[in-house]
């Protein structure tokens, strides 16, 4: 007697005897030394607890045997419960979606978010719930995951395509990410794709300056050091050169702007603020919304050449003001020459 | 009393690159000023230096003298004066900066002194030079980021010579208070003095202005009351 057959009568037996559960292992064991025993895949169908197995499992009965009319029917009648279950959870889901939605436009994020994972786990979800949940998680594996599927299910989808892009990119380049974390004030998350930078060969001359990253950000963790938001940083920034450029025009205008007008010089003041911004603007590297508007090409939202040229523009907006300043005082030194002499 | 040195580390960058630059400058300048005849001094003094009476009135060289006259001094001593308290106190407020905008709120300090003096004295009609209105812009601003900052200071005791670490809240307060009697009798007596002390006092006000300017980490520290 083999191996197979010995088990097969063990099988029986405790079936017959009402062990359930030992039968189950018994006949399970029966398959998978022969994947082609009809009668322990009959047994099993009815000894199986999960809706799925059962399926399978008839329709190993019929691939072994496919004139056996009552599997046949029998599988018919499983593959119609599944289906009421299936539509019964989609509509559970659906509801759980609806739900999320209305969470995310009342602001409750991660209420929204807790749901909408869920569902993703569990369901098929809809192009609008994948761009919800690609929107409202800040996992990046999340993000790409959600991305995937809605551009699966609409591929002609050219905004989702570009912040695949922009994610795929940041993956290649876990320090521009980490910079985007620690940005964000996510200290141990900025840690790890530092420390994953470190591992990049493309990035072995940038080494020591990520090595000396991760040190001071680990130090920072034990600080309690709050997060200051990138836009807080923006605003604080931007105001700089407009003040210095304001303090220079007023001892220019003789400390009196109503005796003086000096109009174009005051529009310019307008120059430096928006340089101001600019220059600080560029100094920013999270994915901040004015990036898409400024850039829309830009897979990355925020390539260091975009940065540069922000930077540049910036620089240029705030000297100009500065330099027709420093023209005008020349001139009036010539005039003040004139008259002295 | 006279300070000598921070000896606190820096902790962003190793070198001071912007206060050691405006260092060489004023000692450059210091230089060719030296060599030149003491009329021409004088007429430079005049032109590019700061004088309230010409700024009310729109004349001289306007924005150009507020921007040289910090770099304009009046002998060694006062250049040697200034330039130690800018080494002492600039480098780590340089540090939370960063160069580039240390120079900006230097400048800013510079021009803050000129306006508050031109201000509190319209009439004033003497040139003022020297990078201390900025400095104690500086210096405000080294009180507002450390304020646990500690100062090795030079003190004459007897003619004794001792040079105890006291706290920069100690000595920046000291400095600012005995601008505070001359600057009011200036003020209310139009006394005359050779020290720019409302230069001083207007410098030391904008050191507010530092929060501009300080980089994002250094400014998360100082709002987390975290040393910057």
């Amino acid at each position: 007697m083999t191996r197979e057959e010995t088990l097969l009568q063990q099988a029986l037996t405790a079936a017959r005897a009402k062990h359930e559960l030992t039968a189950r292992d018994l006949f399970l064991e029966v398959v998978e030394i022969n994947p082609r025993n009809e009668i322990a895949w009959m047994w099993l169908i009815g000894l199986l607890d999960d809706l799925d197995d059962c399926i399978y499992a008839c329709e190993m009965v019929l691939n072994i045997n496919p004139h056996n009319g009552q599997t046949r029917q029998y599988l018919a009648q499983l593959q119609a419960k599944k289906q009421k279950q299936l539509v019964e959870q989609r509509r559970v889901y659906e509801k759980q979606v609806r739900r999320a939605i209305e969470l995310a436009k009342a602001g409750q994020r991660e209420t929204a978010l807790g749901l909408i994972r869920d569902a993703a786990q569990k369901s098929e979800l809809s192009p609008e719930a994948w761009r919800l949940f690609a929107d409202l998680s800040s996992d990046m594996d999340e993000q790409v995951h959600a991305l995937k599927n809605l551009l699966a299910l609409t591929p002609q989808d050219v905004k989702a395509r570009e912040t695949l892009g922009r994610l795929s990119h940041l993956r290649q380049n876990p320090h521009e990410l980490a910079a985007i974390y620690e940005e964000q004030g996510n200290i141990d998350k900025a840690i790890e794709f530092y420390n994953l930078a470190l591992m990049q060969p493309h990035l072995k001359k940038q080494w020591r300056s990520i090595d000396r990253k991760i040190i001071m950000l680990k130090f920072r963790q034990g600080e309690n050091i709050a997060h200051v938001s990138p836009g807080t940083s923006v605003a604080r920034l931007a105001a700089g050169p407009p003040l210095l450029y304001f303090f220079m025009l007023l001892i220019h205008v003789g400390i009196n702007p109503l005796a003086a007008p000096e109009p174009i010089l005051w529009l310019e003041f307008l120059f430096t603020v928006f340089g101001g911004f600019l220059i600080a603007f560029a100094s920013i590297r999270s994915h901040h919304r004015l990036w898409f508007l400024l850039f829309k090409d830009v897979s990355t939202g925020g390539t260091p050449l975009a940065r540069t040229s922000m930077a540049t523009a910036g620089w240029m907006l705030v000297l100009l003001p500065f330099l027709h300043l420093f023209y005008t005082a020349i001139q009036r030194l010539f005039d003040f020459f004139q008259h002295a002499f | 009393m006279l300070p000598l040195n921070d000896s606190e580390p820096n902790r962003y960058s190793a070198f001071p690159f912007m206060t050691l630059t405006l260092i060489l400058v004023n000692t450059t300048i210091l230089f060719w000023e030296l060599s030149l005849p003491e009329n021409l001094l004088r007429g430079v003094f005049y032109i590019f230096g700061s004088t309230p009476s010409l700024m009310w009135a729109r004349q001289g060289a306007g924005i150009i003298s507020t921007i040289t006259s910090m770099f304009l001094h009046g002998g060694t001593f006062h250049l040697l004066g200034n330039m130690l308290f800018l080494w002492v106190f600039g480098r780590r407020v340089e540090d939370a900066c960063g160069p580039l905008r240390f120079l900006l709120f230097y400048l800013l300090a510079g021009t803050s002194s000129d306006l508050i003096t031109a201000l509190v004295l319209p009439h004033q009609d003497i040139p003022g030079i020297g990078a201390s209105g900025a400095i104690f812009g500086v210096m405000g601003a080294y009180l507002l980021l450390f304020p646990e900052g500690h100062i090795r200071t030079l003190w004459f005791l007897y003619f004794i010579p001792t040079w105890p670490k006291i706290r920069a809240f100690w000595f920046i307060f000291y400095y600012l208070g005995i601008q505070i009697i001359p600057a009011m009798d200036i003020y209310l007596h139009s006394a005359q003095y050779s020290v720019g002390y409302w230069a001083h006092i207007g410098g030391f006000l904008s050191c507010f202005s530092i929060l501009l300017f300080l980089r994002p980490e250094a400014f998360a520290r100082y709002m987390s009351n975290v040393a910057v």
